[in-house]
């Protein structure tokens, strides 16, 4: 797929990724990726500024986690708001077109269910830190094509 | 670092320190008399009626109360900083505040609580950054280990799967038809259309079975 110049693997897989403005009434756009979460299709945001997974109450309600497993109860400052949630460890996988789709667990900041009208339509968030930090990626903005990998 | 130094000795030096070392030094010794002099402090433990007698060329700085004692690692004001930090949910304050902490003779339980109070401020990179150390640090110990493994980096836990037919036929179709349905929630399943609604909550209402794992169900964007 990619490789690093001494020949390692770089990227395993390849994904087409949308261009667009999130939410949709803003200007900024953002990479807009599918992808899984605990086996839930969802699409996700990249957020290389945002700690974790960070889940929109929407689908914190179709995975319905045991709260007795989070981690700890907290909150998070998304777009200067604070938004209360759980942290949970939690399985995702980058899903490839070409190439080979890549599972990992994450930590997961989940919005709580209850601030879904709050949340309106903001998205899901794949940040870095605790989330995408053992991925290697690339993006070909030409082709709008997304290419990642295991770090081994 | 000098931290390491105080003891209930009569006199300490410290050795030469810096301005910002002062300031450290200053908040690692209340309720005490410090004796300064040029760059080379020496640390006394006087009793504050001294402070009027001593004619020598001296500074004598007198400081809040504070509690230090053996059983207490995290000295009182520390751990008063970092909850007031926690409490203000001011990240910066509580990062500027736990600089100030001497990590290294903290027990597990306090460095769980440090964790607790990173989130509490909105210090996330910070609370991840204390349970990786403390989980090195103790690994025996279970309560940290479960901070150190629910905080820590991701983890590859199995090879490479195969490409999703799936999800390629919803990005197909999202591709070919979101323009039509942008601001609207839809459910799709393998590229075909189940249902629309204005919010996620009254699709969700919509669908027959909203726990099914083949259906997307997402804003357009």
């Amino acid at each position: 797929m990619l490789y690093l110049p001494n020949g390692d693997i770089f990227a395993t897989g390849v994904v087409d990724y949308e261009y667009r403005p999130i939410p949709p009434d803003l200007v900024n756009h953002r990479i807009i990726l599918y992808i899984f979460i605990n086996k839930f299709p969802t699409l996700a945001v990249i957020d290389t500024g945002a700690p974790y997974l960070i889940i929109a109450p929407t689908l914190a309600k179709r995975l319905d986690l045991d709260p007795q497993t989070s981690l700890e109860k907290t909150s998070l400052k998304i777009r200067g708001v604070s938004y209360p949630g759980s942290l949970y460890r939690i399985s995702v996988m980058l899903t490839a077109a070409k190439g080979e789709s890549q599972p990992f667990d994450a930590t997961a900041f989940i919005v709580d269910a209850d601030q879904e009208d709050k949340w309106e339509r903001l998205p899901t968030f794949l940040g870095i830190e605790g989330c995408l930090d053992r991925i290697r990626f690339a993006v070909d903005p030409s082709k709008d094509h997304f290419y990642f990998g295991a770090i081994p | 670092m000098l931290k390491s130094v105080v003891s209930p000795q009569k006199e300490t030096k410290l050795g030469h320190f810096t301005g910002n070392q002062f300031r450290e030094i200053y908040n690692w010794f209340p309720n005490k008399l410090i004796r300064t002099s040029g760059s080379s402090p020496l640390v006394e433990w006087l009793d504050s009626s001294e402070q009027e007698t001593s004619g020598f060329n001296f500074i004598f700085i007198w400081i809040s109360p504070h509690k230090h004692s053996p059983d207490v690692l995290i000295p009182d004001d520390e751990i008063l900083r970092l909850e007031e930090a926690a409490q203000a949910e001011d990240e910066m304050k509580f990062i500027e505040a736990s600089r100030l902490v001497d990590w290294n003779r903290c027990t597990a339980d306090e460095y769980i609580r440090a964790i607790r109070l990173a989130l509490k401020a909105g210090a996330h990179f910070q609370a991840r950054k204390l349970a990786q150390e403390g989980g090195v640090r103790f690994t025996d110990h279970a309560e940290m280990q479960k901070y150190a493994n629910g905080l820590a980096p991701a983890k590859i836990v199995s090879p490479g799967l195969p490409p999703d037919t799936n999800a390629a036929a919803d990005m197909q179709w999202l591709k070919t038809n979101g323009e039509n349905y942008r601001c609207q929630w839809i459910a799709l399943q393998a590229g075909v259309l189940l249902a629309t609604a204005p919010t996620g909550k009254q699709l969700l209402e919509q669908l027959e079975n909203p726990k099914d794992k083949s259906i997307l169900i997402t804003p357009v964007y």
